[in-house]
């Protein structure tokens, strides 16, 4: 659950030398910024230690159960979070090319998981002759996070 | 357009069904911090936003709200399955029961139904984008409060992690006031609104 360098200093990012009056001010994070690794950032809620801001100290720890479902969920947040980071920092090369790597992962498990689980969307293209959408419990249920 | 993709963002597992506990959680389901309202302010502000960078993150945050929706959803359905006569009948959840059986309805934990009024769209980017600060501000808080209050650790998972979210997204509408800035006159950036007059 340690950044991979334990030297770097989190919560790190950059304000202009003046900052406007009357204007809120949040600063920058810097780019390409610390990261955990892929299985941590889900469970914790962001893939950057800069972020990780936890309650009273409550955290969770333990990785999430391996499973088909998680793996997926886990290339589908680490997308995610590169995402809104790349909206504020769109000319951050090596967090485009990570965006990229975790898209083609999770393409990668996509069909894999497709193949034994059905589809996830309508549009994903099914082997199954029957109509599978309705198969699976729904993610809501309680049976729908089953580890397997 | 949206598509539906048939699973959640973070696995939602509760062992232990607790109608009272569900009541708290609903706050965040139709709640004035909830992630209805996010999702509506976020989804709704964008049309009027000016500059790629915000639009952007207003339609991919506010679309993760959305998961976030179905996530507290699954939390409020799984604490009220199985229920026995006993856990319908307690006075804490016998009103919710009443009228809406053990179904998910967009309402406050003091029992106020989900409103347009708890949030705004001013069609001013400055405005709204400190308004999206202020939203994120008030979720995290209402976290910290169930996190202070429940005691269920399969919850308290999940509710750590939608709490961490509501962190990631103001510092991301913060660097967007600050892209907001940077397009505006230097010297007044509130000289005029770039929604309707740039």
């Amino acid at each position: 659950m340690q950044p991979k360098n334990k030297n770097i200093v989190t919560g790190i990012g950059k304000l202009p030398a003046l900052a406007p009056l009357a204007n809120p001010y949040v600063p920058f994070q810097v780019d390409d910024p610390e990261q955990y690794e892929r299985n941590c950032g889900l469970v914790r809620g962001t893939i950057y230690p800069g972020l990780d801001l936890p309650f009273m100290g409550m955290v969770n720890k333990e990785p999430l159960p391996q499973s088909a479902l998680t793996q997926l969920q886990e290339l589908d947040f680490a997308v995610q979070e590169l995402a809104l980071y790349l909206d504020t920092h769109r000319d951050d090369k090596e967090a485009l090319a990570l965006y990229r790597r975790y898209q083609q992962m999770y393409r990668d498990h996509c069909m894999a998981y497709t193949e034994t689980h059905g589809p996830l969307n309508h549009t994903e293209p099914v082997t199954s002759e029957e109509y599978s959408w309705l198969n699976d419990p729904w993610p809501w249920e309680y049976c729908a996070n089953k580890e397997d | 357009m949206f598509s539906y993709n048939k699973k959640l963002q973070y696995p939602v597992k509760i062992k232990n069904p607790n109608p009272n506990l569900a009541k708290i959680i609903l706050t965040q389901y139709g709640g004035p911090d909830g992630e209805l309202g996010a999702s509506l302010r976020y989804l709704s502000q964008r049309y009027s936003m000016p500059f790629d960078e915000l639009r952007g993150l207003l339609t991919d945050i506010g679309t993760e709200e959305l998961g976030h929706l179905e996530m507290i959803g699954a939390i409020v359905h799984q604490l009220t399955r199985n229920l026995n006569g006993n856990q319908m009948k307690d006075p804490a959840f016998a009103p919710y029961f009443v009228d809406h059986t053990a179904g998910v309805y967009p309402a406050a934990a003091v029992g106020t139904p989900w409103s347009a009024a708890t949030m705004q769209v001013t069609g001013d980017p400055m405005a709204d984008l400190v308004e999206d600060l202020a939203a994120e501000q008030k979720a995290r808080v209402t976290y910290d409060n169930i996190l202070r209050i429940c005691d269920d650790p399969d919850v308290n998972d999940v509710i750590r992690f939608l709490r961490e979210r509501e962190i990631v997204h103001f510092q991301r509408f913060g660097e967007a006031v600050q892209l907001l800035r940077d397009k505006l006159n230097q010297k007044n950036v509130y000289y005029m609104n770039p929604a309707i007059d740039l």
